[in-house]
Formats: structure tokens, sequence, C-alpha cells
């Protein structure tokens, strides 16, 4: 089992972080949704922030994004706080976020225009930036239906437009993979390994354990609000006799081996 | 069944309890809110016990009087029908206005139990049943049967008097039924064609272009005769309320076969829209929405982008999308498009009243117009304008992850609204001015008065819809046009009171009226003053608005998400 000390934080390199989080508590009423994690995303890397069904990720996610004020805590993102500087913050973010954030009743190119207007991009680049990403993600044929109209997975795809749109230095995605065909999800996996070849950061959850085996260098698990893990995945990884990612998640967040649950009068 | 039946009370009950509770992401305003919006509404229901009340007595002593023989069959005939017609419309009415998320459209995951649709269709038509509306139908024809049967106590025997009573009450609940069961299925029929927006919009401003019609129809022969038997014609449309009378008919004049034959017709009918509605909730059940697609040329529109000096690119945006989720939605539609064909008919109709209804003083056509442009374009669109975040539904979330100022956010909301609020009354007055009393001073004048009380309007009831839209967000749903999508009971009421500011114009008009100064100057001077003081309240409002966003962002999220 992997230990959830202060040593196994301090393995995350010290080269420029994208992202830190000190103690980032959230707290609805006397509900503690996320308590007190610490959080080092590096420049450059591919983060894969794991965790159970209501361990908070898309709470932890929501305060690094704005939507939801940190009860106690200190963020930087790209060096910036994102409570006092929100608007510095999200002009170089790009976010995929639970709820995918779109309004029904525009169109995928309407969609598009809006964000690039407000992130002020020129008339020329919003328009080939978006054919090009419309086209990409096949959403072209379908650009003039009002999202209203739109499957899951095609406006997980509009999302994921949004979000890469003004080209952000750090992306933040909840989920990006589910939902969406193998077609799609291949696709988008090449679009994220080059973005963060070319730089960028990203900081993604996904229940998908070996997408995230495949594509994150470094990787968090929170289990019950708290940080349990933390590190490079090949750091993680050592000493664990060549588990998977998956033995490892379980291991960590007390699921591991256990009796084969068994419901005697579950029978055809 | 029976076991089924409540189960499904149950489903109902936790359904409300659920929405109570789930209460812990709140801040304590957001928590009063949500608490106090269902005790307003409760004592707006309470309000309504008097009206039961008086009814109840009404059709008592109605039917006290029938049984005595104090008064003729043939006099309570034509209100009776004109009472039913209207109950019919409230029957009809009522589950459209206030279905909500918790109720009828929820019913589709139902589908996914072992109940058989046949059982489902039951246990839906009971549950319609215990609706307010069908209560006080109870009231009113539980109390009527008692009226008879103790009003004929003296003049019929004991076997006529228990015969009578017990068509009347027969006839009483068949009648109950045979309403609930219409009700239902045109609630269902509708259900299904909203299920297609394109199909839902065309239908709904059909309806709407006929409701206006036929409710402002006697308006238009105010010097016509109307031809004789036109009203009972009309209100017989009402099948089941002219069966009922029929029965009653029946029932007084002694006509055994006649009552017999009535009663029998209203069972029928009850039956026939009970069968109907099975019909019509299988269908809807099983049918899956769809709608068209827009056309636009994207990359023309990118490139020739409208510009405003003085606005940033981000405020447009905006306005253009809060735009698009009002005009693309069937009740942004509805609240939009009324107005002006509302003001627009009263200029005709006040052209048609004799000088006598005129109003006594001069300009008086100008007060009326203004007054009625301003308030109808104003509540038409009060639940759009105090619940202005709530509306963006998930579009919020992404207002919030763009780097997008509130400044920028609230302008590109104000300036639609100004738009609409001003615009609308701007285009629709100076024309129903111009109808009801056309003449070169109200062409010149009109113009004038009328942007001035629109603006004084837009000037105040917007700050304080975005103020509200802050402190009491609603979640609401406009992609279902049966959605209750009115804002927080509160807000609705602060909207009424900012009304009066609406009125600043008109207000002058009478005022120099009254003082007999006979000036269109000082009208003009006047509400140029009331528009300045409007300006100055407005933007105090503003920035308190602006400040309130600020603070709670969190929670405005969190209601248009419904948590």
């Amino acid at each position: 089992m992997t230990d959830a000390s202060p040593e196994t934080e301090s393995t995350v390199p010290s080269r420029e972080l994208a992202l830190t989080a000190e103690g980032l508590t959230k707290r609805f009423g006397d509900f503690t949704a996320v308590d007190g994690i610490d959080l080092a995303v590096p420049k450059g890397s591919f983060y894969g922030f794991l965790g159970p069904n209501g361990a908070g990720k898309s709470t932890t996610i929501k305060c690094l994004n704005g939507l939801l004020e940190p009860t106690s805590g200190t963020l930087r993102i790209l060096g910036l706080d994102p409570v006092r500087e929100r608007i510095a913050v999200q002009r170089q973010v790009g976010v995929v976020p639970e709820d995918l954030a779109l309004f029904e009743q525009l169109t995928a190119h309407e969609t598009l225009q809006f964000i690039g207007q407000v992130h002020g991009l020129g008339a020329e680049d919003l328009a080939n930036r978006s054919e090009e990403l419309l086209g990409l993600l096949s959403l072209d044929a379908t650009g003039d239906a009002v999202v209203a109209d739109y499957s899951h997975g095609m406006r997980k795809k509009l999302a994921m437009a949004a979000a890469l749109l003004p080209a952000p230095r750090l992306l933040f995605l909840d989920e990006p993979f589910e939902g969406i065909d193998a077609v799609a999800s291949r696709l988008v996996r090449q679009i994220l390994e080059s973005y963060v070849a070319r730089g960028g950061t990203i900081f993604l959850t996904s229940h998908i354990l070996e997408v995230v085996e495949k594509l994150c260098d470094h990787l968090g698990i929170i289990h019950q609000g708290r940080m349990v893990v933390q590190g490079p995945v090949a750091e993680l990884r050592q000493g664990q006799d060549g588990s998977t990612l998956e033995e490892l998640f379980l291991d960590v967040i007390g699921a591991g081996a256990g009796d084969t649950p068994e419901l005697p009068w579950l029978s055809a | 069944m029976s076991r089924l039946a409540w189960a499904f009370v149950r489903y109902r009950w936790w359904s409300i309890r659920g929405r109570l509770r789930t209460q812990r992401r709140h801040d304590i305003l957001g928590k009063a809110s949500r608490w106090l919006d269902p005790i307003l509404r409760v004592l707006f229901f309470l309000a309504m016990a008097p009206l039961g009340f008086l009814l109840a007595i009404a059709a008592f002593a109605v039917g006290w009087g029938l049984a005595s023989n104090g008064v003729p069959i043939d006099r309570i005939g034509e209100p009776a029908r004109v009472i039913l017609f209207g109950l019919a419309l409230f029957v009809v009415l009522g589950p459209i206005l206030t279905s909500g998320r918790d109720g009828d459209g929820d019913y589709e995951r139902l589908l996914l139990l072992p109940i058989p649709r046949t059982a489902l269709h039951r246990l839906h038509f009971l549950a319609t049943l215990a609706d307010p509306w069908h209560l006080i139908s109870l009231v009113l024809f539980a109390s009527f049967p008692i009226g008879v049967a103790l009003g004929g106590l003296g003049p019929w025997g004991f076997g006529e008097l228990l015969v009578k009573t017990a068509a009347v009450s027969t006839a009483g609940g068949l009648l109950i039924l045979a309403n609930a069961a219409m009700g239902f299925w045109i609630f269902l029929l509708i259900q299904q064609v909203l299920r297609n927006r394109r199909r839902a919009e065309a239908a709904i401003l059909g309806g709407f272009v006929l409701f206006i019609g036929l409710a402002y129809a006697p308006a238009f022969f105010v010097e016509a005769e109307l031809p004789e038997g036109l009203g009972q014609a009309f209100f017989s449309i009402n099948l089941p309320g002219e069966l009922y009378v029929r029965v009653l008919d029946g029932v007084f004049s002694g006509q055994t076969v006649h009552t017999a034959w009535a009663l029998g017709a209203l069972a029928i009918t009850g039956g026939a829209f009970l069968y109907l509605s099975q019909r019509a909730h299988r269908r809807l059940l099983l049918q899956s929405g769809q709608s068209g697609s827009r056309r636009s040329d994207f990359v023309d529109g990118v490139r020739h982008e409208i510009r405003i000096p003085g606005l940033s690119r981000a405020t447009l945006a905006v306005a253009r999308v809060q735009w698009h989720t009002l005009w693309r939605t069937v009740p942004g539609k509805l609240a939009i498009l009324p107005a002006p064909i509302m003001v627009l008919i009263i200029g005709y109709v006040f052209k048609g009243f004799p000088p006598e209804w005129q109003p006594q003083v001069d300009l008086g056509a100008e007060f009326v117009m203004l007054a009625v442009g301003a308030s109808f374009v104003q509540l038409n669109l009060q639940q759009f304008l105090f619940n202005n975040f709530a509306i963006d539904g998930a579009g919020a979330s992404l207002q919030n992850l763009l780097p997008l100022h509130g400044r920028d956010l609230l302008l590109g909301k104000a300036m639609t609204w100004g738009f609409l609020v001003a615009g609308t009354v701007i285009l629709s007055t100076p024309i129903a001015l111009l109808i009801a009393r056309p003449s070169w001073v109200g062409a010149l004048w009109s113009p004038i008065l009328v942007m001035l009380a629109a603006a004084s309007s837009a000037a105040i009831s917007i700050p304080t819809g975005l103020l509200f839209s802050a402190l009491l967000p609603r979640y609401v749903d406009l992609s279902r046009a049966m959605h209750v999508n009115q804002p927080h009971t509160l807000s609705v009421l602060v909207s009424l009171v900012v009304l009066p500011f609406s009125f600043g114009t008109p207000v002058m008009i009478v005022a120099v009226g009254v003082l007999q100064f006979e000036s269109i100057a000082a009208v003009v001077i006047g509400s140029l003053v009331w528009f300045v003081l409007s300006l100055f309240l407005g933007r105090g409002l503003g920035m308190l608005a602006l400040d309130t966003w600020e603070r709670r962002r969190e929670a405005i999220l969190l209601a248009t998400q419904d948590r």
C-alpha cells in the first residue's frame, strides 16, 4: 500500500508549478467536502486527479476554477490568486466542467463566438479556430443546431472545443472521456497529448483508470475529502510489483482485496 | 392498485420534501429564500379560501332557491353556463400554469418500474383530482345538492327529494370527473405538442393569438348589436358544463327522461375524455423530443461583428446571448410578443369607446396607452427580468469560467432588457395612440412622451430586476414551456411595487389635467424631471446589483443548478 505520508507529497519535482493548493478546504454548512488538501501540479504535466464517487474531486475543481469560494486555504494558479485575480487567471485557463456549462439555446458556432469574444480573440482568428475545432470534433455538420438538441457526447465535444478555443496555458477537464464514442475519445486523447507536448498543463479527473494510466505523468488521489497520495506516476508505482493503476487506486482508498460480495437471493 | 396509489402519493411528497431538504449548500439568504417561496405560495392559496367559501354559499343558496321554487330554472341557466365555462377554463389552464419539475414531466421515469401503463395513467389522473382547482369544484358541487335537499324538504315528498338530490349530486360528481379528464387530456396534448420545439412555438403563438382574439372580441362589438343567442352558443362549447345545466333543467322541470338522458350523456362525455387522455398519455410516454436546426452563416457573422463605441465586445456578446436565450424559447417568445399586440388592440378598442367613457382629462388617451403599454411590457418580462441569472442555466457557469467582468455581464444583460422594455413600448404605444385618437398633436408629442415613460420605467426596473435576481435566484428551465418559470414570489411582489415608476409620464398627464394646466410642455418637463430622478436612483440600484452579484456568485450558481 502506498503511504499517504508527507514524504510522498515531497516527491513532487521542484520544477515550476502551474497550480498549487495548500490546506484547501471547502465546507457546506457542517459538511466538509474538501478537507485541507495540498496540490502541486508541475507546468507541462498531465495530472490525473482520482477519487471514488463523492470524494470531493468536482468540488476541488470548482474551487480551482473560481466557481466555488474555498472556505480556507491558499491557491496559486499560474502564479496568480484565483480568488483575487479571477479574470487574469481565467484568461489563461480552459475548463470542461462537470455540468459542461453550455447555453442550451445557442448553436455550437454561437457558443464559440461568445467565448472568443469574451476572451478578446480577433474576428479572423476566432472564425478560423472555430471552424477548425468544429471540423476536427465532427461538430461542423450540426454547428447550426442549438445545444438543447445535442446528445451528451456532442455536448462534451463542444465543451472541449470551448475550452481549447482561447489556447489556454492550463486545462481543467472533469471526466472528459465519459459519454463520448471510441473515435472521439481517441481524437481527444491525441489532442491532449499534443497539447502537453507543446508545454500545456492538464488537470484531469476520470473514472476510466486505463486512460489515466496511459496519459498521466502525475497523479493525486483524494478520498473522503482528503488527499491520500500524490506524485509522479513512475514514483508512485515503484515497489508496487508491476501492479496496475486500478490496483494502486483500490489499495490507496482501502477497497483492495476483500471477500467477493454475495447476494444469495440474486439468481436468474 | 391501492399499494401503487400509496407509493405514488409518497413519491410526490418525497419529491416536495427533498426539494426543501437539499439546502446544505446554501447561504443564509439562499435558505431563507427557499423556505419563503413555498410559504408565500401557501399564503396566496389561503387568500383564495374566502372565494371558495363565497362560491359554496352562493351554490347552497341557488340550490335552496331552486328546490323551494323561489327561483325559476330558466333564470339560472345562462349564469350557470358562464360560471361552468369559467370553471372549465380554470381546470384546463391550472395544470398548464402550475406544472413543475417534480410533477407531471417526471412521470416518464416511472415507465422504468413494473407498473402497467394503464395503471400509470389512472394514478396520474387520480393525482390530478387532488389539485386545488378540483377541490374548489368539490366545494361548489357539494354545497349545491345540500341546498337542494334542504330547500326541497317542504315542497317535495321524501322519494322525490331523494331522487332529485341524488340526480344533482351524481351530476356534480360526473362533472368534476369530466372536467378533470378534459383538463388532463388537453394538458397531455399540449405536452405532446411541446415535445417538438418548432411545433410548440407555432402552436403556442397560434393559441396566444386565438386567446387574444377571443378575449377582445366583445370589445370590437361595442357599437354593434350582438346576434341573439350568440352568448349561449359560445358558452355551450363547454360540453360537460352544458350537459350539467341540462340535468338541472330536467330535475327542476320534472322531466325524468330528459334528466336521465343528460346524466348518461355526461357520464359518456367524461368516459370519452378519460379514454382520450389514456391514449394521449400512452403516446406521450413513448414519444421522444426533436427539433430542427438554425441556419446561419457563421464565418460571415463573426467577421462582420457589430461593435458599439463605448461598449466592450464582452458586453455585446452577453447581450446577444441573452437575446438568443429569450427568443429561442417558447416562454421567452410568449413574454416578448404579447405586449405590443395587446397595446395595439387596446388602442383599437379605445377608439370604439363612446365619448362619455373616455377619460375626462385632455391627453387622457395618452395616459391610458402609456400606463397600459409600460405595465404590459414589464409584467410580461418580469419572470426573466427578476430572475436574470438563473435563466442562463448551465450558461451561468460558463460566464463564470470566462474572463468576464461583472460589469460587462450586468451591462450586457441590461442592454437586452433596455431594448426589450423600452423598445417594445416605444414601438407599439405611439401607433396605438394614433389608432385611439388620430391627431397631429399626438403624432408629434407621443413619441417623446413614450420615450420618457419607457426610459424611466427601464431605468428603475432593470437594475431592480438585476438586484433581486442576485438576491433571490430561483431555478428555472426555459427549455420546458410547461415548467413554472416564475421568479421568486418575493421578487414578483417587488416587481409589482416597482411598476408605479413606469407611470411617470402618465402621472404627469393626469396631474396637469387635474390642475387644468392643459399644457403638453408641462407634461414633457415633468416627465423629464421624473426620468432624471429614475436614472439617478437606477444608477445606485445598478451599483448595488453589481456588488450583490459579486458577493453572491456562488449562491447564484448553485441556484442555477437547482442545488
